[in-house]
């Protein structure tokens, strides 16, 4: 991993300047963070040494985040098969809402929600924690001990987010529709079979593989905003602070614009 | 054994080395002193690639450290144990553990390592909180495992970064003398960066003071007192009044 050094450039001169400076800071912001997570997965066979660790991350990454992804599931399978029912109640179609539910929260939903969740829980955790650890001479520590940072802070926590993202995205379109059938059969008069049988009618396996590899894409842009943002924290615990919020802010970002290309080229 | 060719580092406009040359001889502990901001650590952080200086050489050996790649580099920082100034021990890990890290990383067996550890442990004469975490600690003893951590590996040089800084004159001291210690029974090279005067006259073989980029004096602790420079002369009188200290009149 390269030193973040810190960089001095003298005021720019006119608004051009200023703007190519500006692109050129993003330019390299982005590639130094791909590099950090190309090298991140570049360690991934020292991963046996470090299955305590890994492990450490992947309890860290599904069961403290199970219950709130539990209840925004729930409610958001609930809230689409309560506002499409509504709907397809008026062209007596509501036996449908099952397909739609389901279809709705494993092509898109689920794998949307479930990455803002860790973004905003553990990808900010992660943003906190390496910032802190380099605000405070842990990261140098890491460096000086010939220890590379990135194969020991970042690679575990990049393979347990790449293991319990799409884990937990299943887990979330499961409870999401679980939630769309009681509300089917609550408030539409949908028998759980109906709800089942139509939910299974439209859903397709390639519905579920594209799902998936969206929360692996997911899963790749929160530890990669998260990195590069800890890495490049200074400024003590404002910096930290900082680091922290717009690791959340960038990973929401680009969740939701990658998350349409990747919708775009398979749909 | 450690030289300094010709450094200069600037950030920005403002120059905090500028072609500074000095050379550490094996075995001796060499103390860099100076208002803050002048450079020390600095010059600490550019002796282990923590930062790139703009030109200049510092050599290790014979073997330039500069033109070195990050991978050369990263092996070449085997020859070193930091102390950080702030002890920069990760805070999820038992002091033990701490200690063992670097041994464990290069592949030194668990059992090993283990003894190595509790000997680098006693040697700090911190075995007994080799199970605490080090936010269970005391800044003092925080220092000592870092310190601890700085020896396991055997390093033939150890840099210390402000090794007294945030701590009581009692534990200072304490520091000092144990900073001492090590340096006799390992026989290691020392580079000490303080503005901490009595603990750099206590520990010292040489002293040299950075200024503005610049070495101004540099010398054996008696000569150091004597030398001519106003700075200096302002440096050492604003930390003792009239007096001795280790039998050199200031």
């Amino acid at each position: 991993m390269r030193n973040f050094e810190p960089v001095f450039l003298p005021e720019p001169r006119n608004l051009f300047e200023k703007a190519g400076r500006l692109v050129r800071g993003y330019t390299m912001a982005v590639g130094d963070a791909l590099l950090i997570t190309a090298e991140a997965f570049r360690f991934g066979h020292r991963l046996p040494r470090r299955r305590a660790e890994l492990m450490r991350q992947m309890f860290a990454c599904s069961v403290k985040t199970l219950f709130i992804c539990s209840v925004v599931a729930l409610c958001m399978g609930m809230i689409l098969a309560r506002q499409a029912g509504v709907i397809l109640q008026d062209y007596n179609q509501e036996h449908r809402v099952g397909s739609l539910v389901i279809v709705s929260l494993v092509r898109e939903l689920g794998p949307v929600m479930t990455a803002l969740i860790l973004a905003a829980s553990i990808g900010s955790a992660y943003a906190a924690e390496v910032g802190t650890m380099n605000i405070s001479e842990e990261v140098s520590a890491l460096k000086v001990m010939s220890i590379n940072p990135v194969d020991y802070l970042i690679t575990p926590r990049l393979y347990a987010l790449l293991i319990m993202c799409p884990a937990l995205t299943m887990f979330a379109d499961l409870i999401g529709t679980f939630g769309g059938m009681l509300v089917a059969k609550t408030q539409l008069g949908v028998s759980p079979r109906t709800f089942y049988e139509n939910a299974v009618l439209d859903l397709k396996l390639r519905d579920v593989y594209i799902g998936l590899l969206k929360s692996v894409v997911f899963a790749i842009i929160i530890i990669t905003v998260a990195a590069y943002q800890g890495f490049t924290t200074s400024d003590g615990a404002v910096g930290v602070g900082r680091a922290t919020r717009r690791s959340v802010v960038i990973s929401f970002l680009f969740i939701m614009v990658i998350g349409f290309f990747v919708t775009s080229l398979f749909y | 054994m450690l030289e300094f060719r010709n450094l200069t580092r600037s950030f920005g406009d403002r120059v905090v080395l500028d072609r500074v040359s000095f050379t550490v001889n094996q075995g001796e502990t060499f103390v860099i002193v100076g208002p803050s901001g002048t450079g020390k650590s600095v010059s600490l952080r550019s002796m282990v690639g923590l930062l790139t200086p703009d030109s200049g050489q510092i050599l290790l050996k014979g073997q330039d450290l500069t033109a070195m790649d990050p991978q050369q580099r990263s092996i070449m920082n085997a020859h070193f144990g930091v102390l950080f100034q702030s002890g920069a021990l990760l805070a999820w890990l038992t002091i033990a553990q701490n200690v063992a890290l670097p041994l464990l990383e290069r592949g030194v067996d668990e059992d090993e390592a283990e003894e190595r550890t509790m000997e680098a442990l006693r040697m700090v004469k911190l075995d007994h909180a080799f199970d605490r975490k080090p936010s269970e600690i005391s800044g003092g003893m925080q220092k000592r495992a870092g310190l601890a951590r700085a020896i396991v590996t055997r390093p033939e040089v150890i840099l210390y970064d402000e090794p007294t800084s945030g701590l009581d004159p009692v534990m200072s001291r304490h520091i000092d003398a144990l900073i001492k210690e090590l340096q006799q029974r390992l026989g290691v090279t020392s580079v000490v960066v303080t503005h901490d005067l009595h603990s750099a006259f206590s520990i010292g073989d040489r002293i040299a003071m950075l200024s503005d980029g610049h070495i101004i004096a540099l010398g054996t602790p008696e000569e150091f007192c004597a030398s001519d420079s106003d700075i200096v002369q302002g440096f050492i009188k604003a930390q003792f009044s009239a007096g001795y200290i280790r039998g050199i009149k200031v």
